[in-house]
């Protein structure tokens, strides 16, 4: 039998879609399942030295990610057995309990205060935009404020795509550190 | 974008630009993920860009002064 070479530059275009496919046929989740792909590819990489090359790669790959959906499906059961225990104090009778925490206003609620501090917000954010330069804050404007396409931008514009990107990237930077200084 | 499983800074960020806009593809995320968890200024300028979405998400920004 051949050995197996181990190479992790070529994972994600040869088995990502594979594991990924297996992982989601097991956990039911695409978000969790690409968690735990991207886990099994790191903990692929910390024990590469373990690999004797007796498998092929990608069996080595799913022993692994077998391990990673267990301990997930020990993870929420856990989780489970402890919402289960969870006392719904609020959930019999709309007084009972009737815990101080709340009655007092709700701290997420819209005040005055907040009206305030977002106009400022806008003023700053408005502040820094100025100081860009023109196309990059042009380009920002569309692109973050006003919510348009890549295409759109592009089209009107007159640029390609990756120049965009390029544009986005400076004014982003820029902008960081602008509100960094006059906000945060 | 190419097929490395280990980005450099400057693809790992500009994906990361791509994330803020909701733009950037399943495995780019995977990628930019795993080139954080060793790169600290990448993930400095993750949160920064995080942040600044955080503070223009948080209202419509009307631009007439």
């Amino acid at each position: 039998m051949p050995d197996h070479k181990i190479d992790p530059n070529q994972w994600i275009s040869l088995y990502s879609d594979y594991l990924f496919n297996y992982t989601v046929s097991r956990v039911s989740d695409r978000d969790m399942a690409q968690d735990l792909v991207s886990e099994t590819f790191l903990a692929g990489l910390g024990a590469m030295k373990n690999f004797k090359g007796e498998a092929s790669e990608r069996t080595w790959l799913i022993s692994i990610l077998k391990r990673k959906i267990i301990d997930y499906y020990r993870k929420i059961n856990s989780n489970k057995g402890r919402a289960e225990v969870r006392m719904h104090y609020n959930s019999a009778t709309e007084s009972e309990g009737d815990w101080l925490e709340e009655r007092v206003a709700d701290p997420f609620d819209k005040t005055a205060e907040d009206h305030i501090e977002n106009s400022e917000l806008g003023l700053a954010i408005y502040n820094c935009l100025e100081k860009l330069p023109t196309k990059q804050a042009q380009v920002f404007e569309m692109k973050t404020i006003l919510n348009y396409d890549t295409e759109t931008i592009c089209n009107e514009l007159n640029i390609t795509a990756s120049n965009l990107w390029v544009i986005i990237h400076r004014a982003r930077t820029a902008m960081a550190g602008c509100l960094e200084k006059n906000w945060f | 974008m190419s097929d490395k499983l280990f980005l450099s800074c400057d693809e790992a960020s500009h994906t990361c630009d791509k994330a803020q806009y909701k733009e950037a593809t399943l495995w780019g995320k995977m990628k930019l993920n795993i080139h954080l968890v060793y790169c600290a200024a990448c993930r400095k300028y993750a949160k920064n860009n995080a942040k600044l979405t955080r503070l223009i998400k948080r209202k419509p920004v009307t631009l007439e002064p």
